[in-house]
C-alpha cells in the first residue's frame, strides 16, 4: 500500500481528476445521474489514519466530487484531527467511537425481561452457528434499543453474563474429539459479553440520512449500513478489501485466548459478515478472490459485483535507469503480516549466488509492532547480512524508492488487492510477490508469483530475475501495461459512480 | 488486521512436516498423531478451528492458494479442501490459554506501605530539626495539592501507557511535572499572601507536591524499587534524626540527606520526562474529565488526611514521641491495605474462573471483600489501641477519639481503593461529596445553632462518607462485569 510510507499529512497527496456522474438520464420516467448524499463508513481508517483503505476513500471522495461524503468514521477512541485533507464534497465528519470515549457503564444485576428475549435469540445463534436463526431479527431488535442506551446497559448486567455463559455452554464443535472440550467460565461470558458492548456500539449511531450507505469494510461499520438500512430504508453498499472474516479467524488464533471465548467471538463475526451479506443490495469486493470467501460465507454470488483498486499510472515514471549493483526492493509497513523475516532469509540465499546485491527495506515501524522490528534486526544481525541489508524506514518519495532497484518484492501473507504491487508495476519494475489474496489477480502474467513463507521459493525468484535483464524488461513492460489498461484509477471510479447511480436510484 | 496477533506467524519449522506431507497424510492415509511426531505448522489451527473457513484461512497462510489447491490437489479451492481437513482431523485443544492464577497479596505489598511511610518520617525529621517551624498552612496545602497531582499524573500515565506509546507517556509526565511546580508554585504565592509565609514556605510546599508527582511518574514506570532504594539514606538519617536527636547527627546534616534523597527521586522520574507538542489524539475529552476526577478526589483524600492527622489536636501534653506516634495507625496499616486490596482482587478473580452462576459469585465475593475489610479494620484498630496506650502510659492522657477518626479514615481510604479498582470513580467522589456535604452542614450548625466539638463533626462527616461507600461497594462488587 502506499501511504504508510509517506509523511503522516496527505496534504501532498495528488488530487486524482474527479469522474463527473453520467449527465442526467432516463429510466422509467425518473431522472438519474444526480449529485447524491453518500454516507461512506469507514473502520480504522479515513480519515483518521494512512493505509491503502484510507487511499481507496481518498480516491472515492474526490474522484466522485459531485457527490456529497458524509463520513462516519469508526474509531478506537475518538478521532481527533483527520490526518488527510478533505475536500469540500465531504459535508460531514463524524467519529463513532468503540473503545475509550464512551463513559462507562453500570449494569445492574437483573436484565430486563423484554431484553432478554431479544439477546438470547442472537447469542444462541452465535453459539449454535445457526444459519437460518435468529441473529437478523435480533439484531435489528438490539438496533432499536441501542439508541437509547438500553443496550449497553442490558449488557453489562449479571443477566446478561448468565446468557451469555448458558450460550457458550450450548456451543458444540461438530466433529469427533479427541479429549476434553475446556468449559466456559464466568470470566469468559463475562469477557464476550463486554466486548460485544463495545462491537456493538455502531448501532447506537443515529443514521445519516443519505441516498446510499457505502460501507467500506464488513463489521462494525457494516452495523451502521444495517442500522440506516433498517431505519431509513437507505441503500447499502459494502466494499471489503481485506476478507474481515479472515482477518479475524487470523487474529484470534488457537492459543491466543480460552477457546470457548475464541469460538463464540469467532461465530459472532461469521454471524455478523454473513448478515451483512445478506442485507447489502450489492457487495463490491476489492478482488474476485475476496468473492470466493464472500461467497464461501453465504453471499448471494447475483449481489457480488468485484471492482478492483487503481492508481494513476502518470505518477510514476517508468524510464528512470535501473541501478548498476544488483539491488531488491522490499516496500512495506514493517509488520509481521508483511514477512519481511522471508525477505530477509531470501536476501540471504540470494547473496550467496549474486554477489555484491543489496536490500532497501523501505517503510515505518507502526506503534506496537517495535518488538517485531526488533526481531527482524536481530534476525539480520543472525543472518550477518551487515549493510547489504537496510532498513530505511520512511522515505520521502516511494516512487524513487521503487525505481532505486532492479526488482520490488513483496512478501505478505495476507493481502487484499494491494496499491503496492499496482505502483511498482506502474514504475516500470520487476515484480516478485507472494501469491496471496487477490495478488495474482493484479500481477497474473506480468510478474512471479511466490508461496508465501517460502524463502527458497523467493530467493529462487529474485535470483532468476537479478541475472536476467531481459527477462525483468519484459516483465516490467507487461506490468506497466497492465496497470494502464486494468487498474487506472478512472476504471474504479467509473464503476462505482454507476452503482451510486444505481443505488441512488432505488432510493429515489 | 491487529498486529498483535501477527507476531504469532510461525516461521518454518523444520522439525515439522511440510504442510503438504501432513496434508496427504492427513486426508489420504489418516493420521495419528497420537506421539506428537505428525506435526505440522497448520496442525494446531486444523485441530482447534471452530469452522471450516477458519481451516481455509489457515491454509492460505501457509502458502497454499488457490492456484496450489487447484493444481495439486484438484479440488475446486481451498475451502473445499479445508472442509476435507475439517473432517479428517478430530478436534483437540492442544493450546488452551489457562489464566494465570491470580496472586493473593504478600509481604511485597506490605512492603510497598512501607514506601508509602517513607515520606512521612522524612517529612517529620526535616521538619523537627529545621530552624523555624513551617507556616500552618503549608503542609496541609501541599499534601492535598500533591495528593490530587499525584493522582491526575498517575491515572494520565497509565491511561497513556495502556495505549502502547511510550513517547507520548514521557510528554504527558512531563506536563505534569511542570503543572505540578507552576500551580503549586502559584498557588502557594497566593496562599503566603493570605496566610502568612515567605518564599521558603513557597518553596517547601512546591518541592513537597513535586516529589509526589514525581513519586507517580515512578510508580506508573513500574520502577518503586528505585523509589525504595533513593529513599533510603533519606529514611535511615530520618529514623536517626527522630530516634537519637541532634546527638548522632546534626540538624543541617540531616535535612541535606533528607531532601538529597527526595531530590534524587524527582530526578529519577526526570528519566521518564520529554517536553514537546502532545498530539491532540493522546488524550481525550472524557480522559481530561476522568483525570479530573482523579484530581479532585486526590485533593479531597489530601484534605481528609490533613484535617483528621493534622487538624485534630487531642494531646495537652508536648511529648514530641507521643505527637508522631498519632499519626502512625494509618501510616503503618498502609501496607495492609495493599496487601488485602491485592487479595480481595486475586479472589475475585478466582471466583470468575468458575462456572458457577452470577448469583453465586455476588454472594460469594461479597464475602471475600467482608474479608478483606474486616482484616483491614481489626490491623487498624489494634494499631490505634496500642498506639493509645503508649500515649496513655508517656502523657497520661487518652486520645481515643481522635484515634477513632484514624480509623475511620483508613476504611473510608479502603473502600474508595476497592470502587476504585471496580472502576467506580463517579461512586467515589459522590461518597467524599457526602462527607463534605455532612460536614458543610454540621459546621453550619455549630455556628448558628448550637457549637459541636471538631472531633464530632469530623466523625459523623467520615461516617457518612463510609455508610455511602460501603453501601455502593456492597452493590458493586456483586456485578461481574465490574471486574
Amino acid at each position: 500500500m502506499k501511504q504508510p510510507e509517506r509523511p503522516t499529512t496527505a496534504t501532498s497527496r495528488r488530487i486524482f481528476p474527479a469522474v463527473v456522474p453520467r449527465a442526467p438520464r432516463s429510466i422509467g420516467g425518473r431522472a438519474v445521474g444526480r449529485a447524491l448524499d453518500v454516507s461512506l463508513v469507514t473502520e480504522g481508517t479515513y480519515p483518521f489514519h494512512e493505509g491503502g483503505v484510507s487511499v481507496w476513500c481518498d480516491q472515492i471522495v474526490r474522484g466522485l466530487a459531485p457527490h456529497r461524503f458524509h463520513i462516519d468514521a469508526i474509531t478506537a477512541g475518538v478521532g481527533g484531527e483527520p490526518s488527510w485533507r478533505l475536500p469540500s464534497n465531504v459535508v460531514a465528519v463524524r467519529s463513532i467511537p468503540l473503545w475509550d470515549a464512551a463513559a462507562r457503564v453500570n449494569g445492574g444485576r437483573r436484565l430486563d425481561p423484554a431484553v432478554k428475549e431479544i439477546l438470547e435469540p442472537l447469542l444462541m445463534a452465535v453459539a449454535t452457528d445457526d444459519v437460518d436463526g435468529g441473529f437478523l431479527p435480533s439484531l435489528e431488535a438490539l438496533a432499536d434499543l441501542a439508541s437509547d442506551g438500553v443496550l449497553a446497559r442490558s449488557l453489562a448486567t449479571n443477566g446478561a453474563v448468565d446468557l451469555t455463559l448458558s450460550a457458550m455452554r450450548s456451543m458444540s464443535v461438530r466433529r469427533p474429539v479427541i479429549g476434553e472440550i475446556p468449559s466456559p467460565t464466568l470470566a469468559d461470558a463475562a469477557s464476550v459479553i463486554g466486548l460485544l458492548e463495545h462491537l456493538l456500539r455502531p448501532l447506537a449511531a443515529d443514521p445519516v440520512r443519505a441516498d446510499v450507505c457505502h460501507a467500506s469494510s464488513n463489521g462494525a461499520g457494516a452495523l451502521v449500513a444495517m442500522a440506516s438500512k433498517w431505519q431509513l430504508g437507505t441503500p447499502f453498499l459494502l466494499t471489503e478489501h481485506g476478507v474481515y472474516l479472515r482477518e479475524r479467524y487470523i487474529e484470534y488464533a488457537p492459543g491466543s485466548m480460552p477457546h470457548a471465548r475464541r469460538a463464540f467471538l469467532l461465530g459472532y463475526y461469521k454471524r455478523l459478515t454473513a448478515a451483512a451479506y445478506q442485507m447489502a443490495d450489492t457487495i463490491a469486493p476489492g478482488s474476485d478472490y475476496n468473492r470466493r470467501w464472500e461467497q464461501a460465507n453465504g453471499a448471494s454470488r447475483d449481489a457480488i459485483q468485484p471492482i478492483h483498486n487503481g492508481i494513476d499510472p502518470g505518477e510514476f515514471n517508468p524510464t528512470t535507469p535501473e541501478p548498476t549493483r544488483p539491488t531488491l526492493v522490499w516496500a512495506g509497513r514493517i509488520d509481521p503480516l508483511k514477512d519481511v523475516k522471508t525477505m530477509l532469509r531470501a536476501f540471504a540465499l540470494v547473496r550467496e549466488k549474486v554477489p555484491g546485491a543489496t536490500l532497501r527495506i523501505v517503510g515505518g515501524t507502526p506503534l506496537g509492532n517495535e518488538e517485531y522490528r526488533r526481531e527482524c534486526v536481530e534476525l539480520h544481525e543472525q543472518l550477518g547480512l551487515g549493510a547489504s541489508a537496510v532498513f530505511e524506514g520512511r522515505v520521502r518519495s516511494i516512487e524513487e524508492a521503487y525505481a532505486s532497484g532492479n526488482v520490488v518484492v513483496a512478501t505478505s501473507i495476507s493481502e487484499g488487492f494491494p496499491y503496492a504491487v499496482l505502483e511498482a508495476m506502474a514504475s516500470g519494475r520487476a515484480m516478485i510477490a507472494t501469491d496471496v489474496g487477490g495478488v495474482w489477480e493484479a500481477i497474473d502474467e506480468a510478474g512471479v508469483l511466490v508461496a508465501p513463507q517460502d524463502d527458497r521459493g523467493l530467493a529462487d525468484a529474485c535470483i532468476r530475475l537479478l541475472r536476467d535483464p531481459q527477462e525483468r524488461s519484459r516483465l516490467a513492460a507487461a506490468g506497466r501495461e497492465r496497470v494502464r489498461s486494468r487498474f487506472r484509477v478512472e476504471l474504479c471510479l467509473e464503476r462505482y459512480a454507476e452503482l451510486y447511480d444505481d443505488l441512488g436510484t432505488r432510493a429515489a | 488486521m491487529s498486529a498483535a496477533m501477527l507476531g504469532r506467524v510461525a516461521a518454518p519449522d523444520t522439525d515439522e512436516l511440510d504442510v503438504h506431507e501432513w496434508i496427504a497424510m492427513t486426508i489420504r492415509d489418516g493420521i495419528d498423531e497420537s506421539d506428537g511426531s505428525a506435526r505440522s505448522r497448520i496442525s494446531t489451527v486444523c485441530s482447534e478451528a471452530v469452522d471450516p473457513l477458519e481451516v481455509a484461512a489457515a491454509l492460505e497462510v501457509a502458502g497454499l492458494s488457490h492456484a496450489v489447491v487447484t493444481e495439486r490437489y484438484e479440488r475446486a479451492d481451498v475451502f473445499s479442501l479445508a472442509r476435507a481437513l475439517w473432517s479428517a482431523v478430530p478436534f483437540r485443544v492442544r493450546s488452551e490459554t489457562t489464566a494465570p492464577v491470580a496472586a493473593s497479596g504478600g509481604i511485597v505489598d506490605l512492603a510497598r506501605g512501607l514506601l508509602y511511610i517513607a515520606p512521612a518520617v522524612m517529612l517529620l525529621a526535616f521538619t523537627s530539626t529545621a530552624d523555624r517551624p513551617l507556616e500552618s498552612w503549608v503542609l496541609p496545602f501541599a499534601i492535598s495539592w500533591g495528593w490530587g497531582l499525584g493522582q491526575l499524573a498517575a491515572f494520565l500515565g497509565y491511561r497513556v501507557q495502556g495505549r502502547v506509546d511510550p513517547r507520548r507517556l514521557a510528554v504527558v509526565n512531563g506536563r505534569c511535572l511542570i503543572a505540578a511546580v507552576v500551580s503549586t508554585g502559584a498557588l502557594a504565592t497566593v496562599a503566603a499572601d493570605l496566610f502568612g509565609g515567605e518564599g521558603s514556605s513557597v518553596v517547601a510546599a512546591t518541592a513537597l507536591v513535586t516529589f509526589m508527582v514525581a513519586s507517580a511518574v515512578l510508580l506508573v514506570k513500574g520502577e518503586e524499587l528505585w523509589s525504595a532504594v533513593l529513599l533510603a539514606p533519606g529514611v535511615v538519617i530520618a529514623v536517626v534524626v527522630l530516634v537519637g536527636g541532634d546527638e548522632v547527627i546534626t540538624g543541617s546534616t540531616a535535612r541535606v540527606v533528607i531532601a538529597a534523597s527526595a531530590a534524587a527521586v524527582a530526578v529519577r522520574a526526570l528519566r521518564h520526562v520529554r517536553i514537546r507538542r502532545l498530539r491532540s489524539r493522546s488524550l481525550q475529552r472524557l480522559d481530561l474529565l476522568h483525570a479530573a476526577g482523579h484530581l479532585v478526589r486526590g485533593c479531597l483524600c489530601g484534605i481528609a488526611a490533613s484535617v483528621v492527622i493534622i487538624g485534630i489536636d487531642p494531646l495537652s501534653s508536648d511529648d514530641t514521641v507521643s505527637r508522631a506516634l498519632l499519626s502512625s495507625p494509618l501510616l503503618v496499616t498502609l501496607g495492609v491495605m495493599e496487601w488485602q486490596l491485592r487479595t480481595f482482587r486475586a479472589g475475585a478473580l478466582r471466583l470468575l474462573q468458575s462456572d458457577r452462576s452470577t448469583d453465586e459469585f455476588a454472594g460469594l465475593v461479597s464475602k471475600t471483600s467482608s474479608r478483606s475489610i474486616g482484616l483491614y479494620v481489626t490491623s487498624i484498630s489494634i494499631a490505634a489501641l496500642g498506639v493509645a496506650a503508649v500515649i496513655h502510659a508517656r502523657t497520661g492522657e487518652w486520645v481515643l477519639g481522635a484515634l477513632f477518626a484514624q480509623v475511620l479514615l483508613g476504611t473510608v481510604f479502603f473502600l474508595e481503593l476497592i470502587l476504585l479498582a471496580l472502576n467506580q470513580l463517579r461512586v467515589v467522589l459522590r461518597g467524599w461529596l457526602v462527607a463534605v456535604l455532612v460536614a458543610a452542614a454540621l459546621v453550619g450548625l455549630s455556628s448558628l445553632v448550637v457549637p459541636l466539638d471538631r472531633l464530632l463533626i469530623v466523625v459523623l462527616s467520615l461516617v457518612a462518607a463510609l455508610a455511602s461507600l460501603a453501601a455502593a461497594a456492597r452493590a458493586a462488587v456483586a456485578i461481574v462485569t465490574n471486574h
